[in-house]
């Protein structure tokens, strides 16, 4: 769909469901359909972004995936939230490099995931789990915050957050069919390397048919249903979906094999490694000297 | 279940990337000999289900919703090491294109998802099921019990997963670096809600997905059963993994105590007999530049956040550099 049209906007490819009652719950077939939504948006904002003129765009795959390993086990490794910090901050750069809409990045990696981990992190900054500094009382002199706890909640968000934020560049960066053959030059097995391909194509696929059948759903259903019978939907569902794809697989297989496959990938491009490859590598050395200062001057 | 990055440390999550490699090779070996050349749109296509599936939301008690994982469904309709490939394939665009569970994670996230439950769910299954052909109560009964097995047991490896972390990785005041929960917390949050919740719902779909799937695509049903029988080997070689995961697990808790890579001077020399020079020498030169972090007059933790925004400017600067010749390159080459 976006291959047709790369700068269609994201309103336009929404399904009209913006109708939200102020009371009750979202009902479940409104909120599959705005999930399986949500990930041709995904796809979409992709392909408009790894087409842009930008820094990480123009770099080797196999370079970026080997940066971005590193930067997620550092960040990971390191204990400071100063470093940690500047971790973020660095990816934030990346992305402002590789022209990346701020509002796009920031909304994808820092609005859901770490603060989900934070707020759930934040009962064992209580002092019945992590004894320390009181910080906030919240019943007379027995409950309270400490800072230790806070800080701990606040390591975990920050570690999720670089890691998203790493993941993301690397995903909107760079084509699917570039991930592809640097993992393959990174000799992984070829045949799990082929099911991803594979699969990541034919995703939008099997979403765009589920979609089908839960739209269909949607539009006809009308007053209150029973959990029972939503349960036995969902599941009838599933099995349709699952028939389908199956069925599919034998289509693409005669498909594959009437254009030559014979259990062999044929690429016509081969990866290679330029000057501004090594660039790369080396800010990436001297930033990663920066913040390995940061991690002995901070503790 | 999907684990994100910062809740499990490095030393669990890489053993775990570890320990999954020889359980993707053995998978990978199978599947050549028993599926022929089919086996990358089937499996690929098994993989875009599982993914398709977990959006589904599902209502279950209370009013909210919740989703299957289907990891049992697909061992059973197409075998545990078809389930174990497919699985690992979806869990890995979760994590890298929509950053459903951690990147580093992912190790983990595969061992609980794409090993324990179809491979608990599936013994489960055919102990009760025995060697059935065709969807009878006693099939449907061993499909219900086998995913609720399944998605329990990669629940509670999961909660021990996250447990143990506060007792092995904490910081020298002792607190914890990564999930801050215990044992004792985490085994009855994951169990009581994948064991009243998730875990009837998982078993209810698989049921009725194998019903519908046997009486519209019986083909599809019994020509897999076949496939998938088991036998002696195939259990012997899942003891073996599963007897080498254990024996794993513990390397990655010797590596307790200080975070990786911020060993103090005095560490380094108990870990390696000798402070290096360099670091030595770089000891000396850092507090010659800040002296113990902090400037006359001015607050330590002002010093530190000008310290780090010092370090943030810098990034830029050579960020900024980078990109300029980075870009000007590509621009030549594109002329």
């Amino acid at each position: 769909m976006n291959n047709v049209m790369p700068e269609l906007p994201v309103w336009l490819i929404s399904p009209e469901n913006n109708y939200n009652p102020k009371r009750g719950r979202v009902h479940f077939l409104r909120k599959t359909i705005s999930g399986i939504t949500s990930v041709f948006q995904t796809e979409f904002l992709a392909e408009k972004y790894s087409d842009s003129f930008g820094l990480l765009q123009s770099i080797d795959p196999r370079v970026k995936i080997i940066t971005v390993l590193f930067f997620i086990i550092f960040s990971s490794a390191i204990s400071n939230i100063v470093v940690k910090v500047m971790v973020a901050f660095t990816a934030i750069l990346y992305a402002c490099f590789s022209k990346i809409k701020m509002i796009d990045f920031l909304r994808r990696v820092w609005c859901y995931f770490p603060l989900l981990l934070f707020l759930l992190s934040l009962p064992a900054a209580l002092n019945v789990f992590t004894l320390g500094k009181p910080l906030l009382y919240l019943y007379k002199n027995e409950l309270y915050l400490t800072s230790g706890g806070l800080i701990a909640a606040a390591r975990a968000a920050l570690t999720c957050g670089v890691s998203l934020s790493l993941g993301y560049l690397l995903f909107t960066t760079t084509r699917m069919a570039q991930i592809e053959k640097a993992l393959r030059a990174m000799k992984l097995p070829e045949m799990f390397v082929s099911v991803l391909a594979v699969a990541y194509r034919y995703i939008f696929v099997l979403a765009k048919e589920a979609n089908k059948v839960i739209e269909a759903r949607f539009l006809r259903t009308v007053g209150k249903t029973n959990a029972k019978g939503e349960r036995s939907f969902a599941s009838h569902s599933i099995a349709s979906v699952f028939i389908k794809s199956q069925k599919l697989s034998n289509d693409v297989f005669d498909a594959m094999s009437c254009r030559g496959y014979t259990g062999k990938p044929v690429s016509l491009e081969k990866l290679k490694i330029h000057l501004v490859d090594y660039i790369f590598i080396v800010c990436n050395v001297i930033i990663v000297l920066i913040l390995l200062l940061g991690v002995y001057a901070f503790g | 279940m999907h684990i994100p990055d910062g809740y499990l440390s490095p030393a669990t999550t890489v053993p775990a990337f570890a320990a999954m490699i020889p359980v993707w090779g053995i998978a990978i070996n199978k599947l050549k000999k028993h599926m022929g050349r089919k086996r990358i749109p089937m499996l690929a296509l098994c993989s875009a289900f599982s993914f398709v599936i977990m959006m589904f939301n599902i209502p279950i008690i209370g009013g909210t919703t919740a989703h299957a994982v289907g990891a049992v469904f697909i061992a059973i309709v197409l075998g545990p090491w078809a389930a174990c490939i497919s699985i690992s394939a979806a869990l890995l665009i979760q994590a890298l294109v929509f950053g459903d569970g951690g990147i580093l994670a992912f190790g983990v996230n595969c061992f609980n998802m794409a090993v324990v439950m179809p491979f608990v769910g599936y013994a489960v299954y055919r102990l009760i099921a025995g060697k059935s052909r065709e969807l009878s109560k006693r099939t449907a009964l061993g499909a219900f019990i086998g995913s609720y097995i399944g998605i329990n047991s990669a629940a509670l490896f999961a909660a021990v997963e996250f447990g143990i972390q506060p007792i092995y990785f904490k910081t020298a005041e002792g607190l914890p670096l990564y999930c801050p929960y215990p044992l004792p917390v985490t085994i009855p949050a994951m169990l009581f809600s994948h064991g009243l919740f998730a875990g009837p719902l998982e078993a209810v779909v698989t049921v009725s997905a194998l019903a519908l799937v046997s009486k519209y695509a019986p083909d599809m049903f019994n020509d897999v059963y076949e496939k998938s029988s088991s036998n002696v080997k195939t259990r012997k070689v899942l003891i073996g993994i599963f007897s080498g995961l254990v024996l794993l697990t513990p390397l990655g808790l010797l590596a307790s105590g200080t975070a990786w890579g911020e060993w103090n001077p005095t560490e380094l020399k108990s870990m390696l007999g000798y402070i290096p020079q360099g670091i030595a020498k770089a000891a000396g030169k850092w507090s010659g530049i800040i002296p113990d972090y902090s400037l006359a007059g001015i607050p330590e933790n002002l010093v530190y956040i000008f310290s780090a925004v010092i370090g943030i400017v810098l990034i830029f600067v050579i960020m900024l550099v980078t990109s300029k010749i980075v870009l000007h390159f590509k621009k030549a080459d594109r002329d």
